[in-house]
């Protein structure tokens, strides 16, 4: 079906190559369901209890791999930047605000759970940390992506704005992965890779002492990076729809 | 440190867990329903666009006659 972005005409697909599409993100969608079931199962039934920390620790399969899925997203915002500043095509713009609706709420798992894990093992729902800190930065930086793109009406000028934008923003989320690696004076556990702090952390955990915690977390973050390019290619539908429906009205209020 | 020193945080675990679902419910929730709204949309355009070209053979239709008369 052929759709308007303004002016610029979507390329056409033929209805054989829509109905395989769909069929693919079908397959895709219930392999999301099933692997939630699985990937639950893993963390609350599966991996053993944490000795120092008790349930709680379980948190971490969702706070760690939520952050992969969304780090994974944020990516995909830079190549469609990169795409959009070589090509100019619109649907690359579409693509780079579908990652961001996509992302944004991924990272705010990662933070809400981060919360509930430091109230019983910091005693505190946050602290000036660097890590936390760098965090909430971040955040911010893409919940701003958000509404300076609806504050600019030429849509060129925002597609471009959000493409160097997005390019920029992706700093923020190595410089998150990068913080408790490089800084001695965070409280935040390394989870994965050797931690810069000598005896480690109050909250650390050991993923190489159980084999079973070490393949939880793995099989979480495969989850939520499928999770991810799932969520993503639905929103991408759906940006696609909004497109349709503009190109029509257009079309209606011309007759 | 033995397993009975092991403290009772499950109801902080529940906590983040439910957080993170509701996150994520809010995400596909949001998704179901723009899509629902965009389809109806669409299917109210083609309606006003099929009444409209309907409306135009119409009237294309009774002008033909009164020119054929003139």
């Amino acid at each position: 079906m052929a759709v308007a972005h303004g002016s610029l005409p979507l390329p056409a697909e033929t209805p054989k190559y829509a109905a395989w599409r769909t069929f693919l993100l079908n397959a895709l969608t219930v392999l999301t369901v099933l692997g939630l079931v699985l990937m639950l199962y893993l963390a609350l039934f599966y991996a053993g209890t944490d000795v120092q920390q008790g349930d709680v620790q379980r948190v971490f399969y969702i706070h760690v791999s939520s952050y992969a899925g969304g780090s994974v997203v944020f990516f995909i915002t830079v190549i469609a930047g990169i795409a959009y500043l070589l090509t100019r095509n619109p649907k690359w713009d579409r693509l780079a605000l579908s990652t961001v609706e996509v992302g944004l709420p991924l990272m705010t798992v990662t933070l809400v759970t981060g919360s509930a894990w430091a109230r019983p093992i910091w005693n505190t729902w946050w602290t000036a940390d660097p890590r936390l800190n760098a965090m909430a930065v971040m955040w911010l930086i893409y919940a701003a992506y958000l509404t300076l793109r609806g504050a600019i009406e030429n849509p060129d000028r925002r597609a471009r704005f959000a493409a160097v934008y997005g390019i920029l923003a992706f700093t923020s989320v190595v410089f998150v992965f990068m913080i408790t690696r490089i800084r001695t004076d965070t409280l935040h556990p390394v989870v994965i890779g050797p931690s810069p702090v000598e005896g480690s952390a109050v909250g650390t955990f050991e993923v190489r002492t159980d084999a079973r915690i070490g393949q939880t977390m793995s099989i979480a973050m495969i989850w939520w990076c499928l999770a991810a390019v799932t969520l993503l290619w639905h929103r991408i539908r759906l940006e696609n729809l909004a497109e349709q429906a503009r190109a029509l009205k257009m079309r209606v209020m011309n007759l | 440190m033995s397993p009975a020193e092991t403290p009772y945080t499950l109801p902080y675990m529940i906590l983040g867990y439910a957080a993170a679902a509701l996150i994520m419910v809010a995400l596909v929730a949001y998704l179901v329903l723009k899509a629902r709204r965009l389809r109806a949309e669409i299917e109210m355009l083609r309606t006003l666009e099929a009444e409209h070209a309907a409306a135009e053979t119409s009237s294309e239709a009774a002008e033909a006659p009164a020119s054929q008369g003139t």
